[in-house]
């Protein structure tokens, strides 16, 4: 764990210039997860139960500080599925940066979006010596549901010997709680 | 000469721009015209990295990312070489699999034109595939139930269009002659359904069947892209709109035994196809006047046998469910619009039951599926 005294998540933090995420993606992403939370009817600042998996278990209280969320971001995100999605990221990045010590510094394209590559260097061809990055988030759902992605990501990770390594970040906003884990 | 961090860094920037361009609802040619420039940058950066050689996994990631843009702007042969370039390499056996996984969606969307097949105005060809489905065979069951599923969405429509009050029994009475099933063909593994009067015309003016195969593909459109608002003006009718979702989400692919499920028809000249990618667990359906989970409570889940259907009471019917952890009875509401279509199919079957916890034994449904 790099940052041992982690009290407090800001979205703002989104927005600054990093090696793979323009300014505006970034606040799309501060924008997604405000949104989440606002569905789930959590204030501006947001008690978030984060347990990490990292060499060795750790696991704490942390104020999660969004943005205010109001009927144009509402409307802007329309499919609250993707906003789940795009908030979920954010919220990794901004987690795996202070536990890991990783920023996101290389991107692909997968799907119909983008996949993440951390590391902390930006140097030689793309992706190369770089830790992929899983995330999945879910607005609401069971303990059970939320160990059942976890899993899934987990086994995806490590099926087939790959030796890509890989970091698993898995979100629930209601509860709200976030998972970070190196298989 | 550009260099390819360059090259690549350019094409994201493309990407993340056609995300949100299609995030604000722009116009498609926007967004075509941003992933087609994002795929040329990613295409060369690819190219830079042509040798079998050259470092994994930047090789094979490099090519997966361009071959994703190139099939993301209809470029199907283009993204089929860059993957059988970077699968003749040595790559990770996860991005390896990801490339099957991407060559599979350019092969059905290959699959989804017609070549040759000459369909009417009132037909309609429905494609799956995925990792148990083989070109020509197909697991009985999911191909069974998906059309079953489509049967329904068809009969839904047509009431809906002739503007009939949604009815809580299956309206298959008047309709039954309608739908028509072809031979199966060996695409990944389609099927014609062909909609219409058998060898008797309609008289003019009188044909119910009219519109209803394209709005059917509108609203799967709709679900497949998330659009709420945009389903909810199709089909403003509460009832008519959680069946439509419910039933769209049972024909949608699991994410396993089939990835991609597609409708193909002719509009004039040109043919239409509509994938639906988005996989069951992604498809939400919103259940009464109540959108969202009343603050702090959390959805209960429970996995049991369907028991018991009470649907006397008007469209709010109720269910009983036995708990496999607990043994223990269940109360669950079923909203207006799933009763018939949604969860009678499952009757006897052992369910898997998410909803918002109105006691400690009642349940207002959220959603129902097959216990695997």
């Amino acid at each position: 764990v790099v940052d041992a005294n982690l009290t407090t998540v800001d979205f703002d933090d989104l927005t600054f210039p990093m090696p793979a995420l323009t300014e505006a993606f970034g606040k799309m992403m501060a924008e997604a997860a405000s949104v989440c939370f606002d569905a789930c009817g959590h204030e501006t600042v947001v008690r978030m139960l984060v347990q990490a998996q990292i060499d060795g278990t750790w696991s704490r209280d942390v104020e999660v500080h969004r943005w205010p969320v109001d009927d144009h971001m509402r409307r802007s995100f329309n499919d609250l599925e993707e906003a789940v999605e795009y908030g979920s990221y954010g919220l990794a990045i901004l987690l795996i940066k202070k536990i890991a010590g990783f920023a996101v510094v290389e991107r692909s394209a997968q799907g119909t979006g983008i996949d993440y590559w951390l590391g902390d260097h930006v140097e030689g061809a793309p992706i190369q010596s770089k830790a992929r990055l899983e995330v999945s988030g879910i607005l609401r759902g069971t303990d059970s549901v939320v160990r059942r992605r976890i899993n899934d990501k987990v086994a995806q990770a490590t099926a087939n010997s790959s030796p890509l390594p890989t970091y698993v970040v898995v979100v629930r906003y209601q509860r709200p709680d976030c998972t970070l884990v190196k298989p | 000469m550009s260099t390819l961090r360059e090259l690549h860094n350019q094409a994201m920037d493309l990407t993340e721009a056609a995300i949100l361009a299609r995030m604000h609802n722009r116009h498609a040619p926007e967004i075509l015209t941003l992933t087609r420039k994002a795929f040329e940058y990613e295409r060369r950066a690819a190219d830079l990295l042509a040798d079998p050689t050259a470092p994994e996994p930047s090789r094979s990631v490099m090519h997966r990312s361009a071959a994703t843009l190139a099939a993301n702007c209809g470029e199907y042969r283009e993204a089929e070489r860059l993957i059988g370039r970077a699968l003749a390499g040595e790559p990770p056996e996860e991005i390896a699999e990801e490339l099957r996984d991407l060559l599979e969606r350019v092969y059905f969307e290959r699959h989804l034109r017609l070549r040759g097949i000459t369909l009417l105005a009132t037909e309609v060809q429905v494609s799956i595939s995925g990792r148990e489905v083989a070109p020509g065979l197909a697991p009985s069951q999911d191909m069974l139930d998906r059309l079953q599923h489509i049967t329904r969405l068809v009969y839904r429509t047509l009431d809906r269009k002739a503007n009939v009050p949604f009815r809580e029994t299956v309206p298959s009475d008047k309709y039954r002659d309608l739908l028509f099933i072809s031979t199966p063909r060996a695409a990944s593994f389609a099927v014609t359904l062909h909609l219409g009067y058998g060898n008797q015309l309609p008289l003019p003016g009188h044909d119910l069947t009219e519109g209803v195969l394209e709005d059917i593909l509108d609203g799967v459109k709709l679900v497949n892209e998330g659009r709420v608002e945009d389903l909810a003006r199709l089909i403003p009718d509460p009832a008519y709109n959680r069946n439509f979702v419910g039933l769209t989400k049972r024909i949608a692919p699991d994410g396993e035994k089939v990835s991609q499920v597609g409708f193909t028809m002719r509009g004039g000249l040109e043919e239409r196809a509509v994938q639906l990618t988005r996989v069951q667990a992604q498809i939400h359906i919103k259940t009464s006047s109540m959108s969202t989970t009343p603050h702090g409570l959390e959805l209960r889940r429970v996995v049991g046998e369907l028991k018991f259907a009470d649907a006397r009471h008007g469209p709010r019917a109720r269910i009983k469910l036995i708990s496999d952890a607990s043994r223990r009875e269940y109360t669950v509401i079923v909203p207006s619009g799933w009763m018939a279509d949604i969860v009678k199919p499952l009757w006897q079957d052992r369910v898997v039951v998410t909803g918002i916890p109105r006691n400690d034994d009642t349940i207002e449904l959220q959603d129902i599926s097959r216990a695997d």
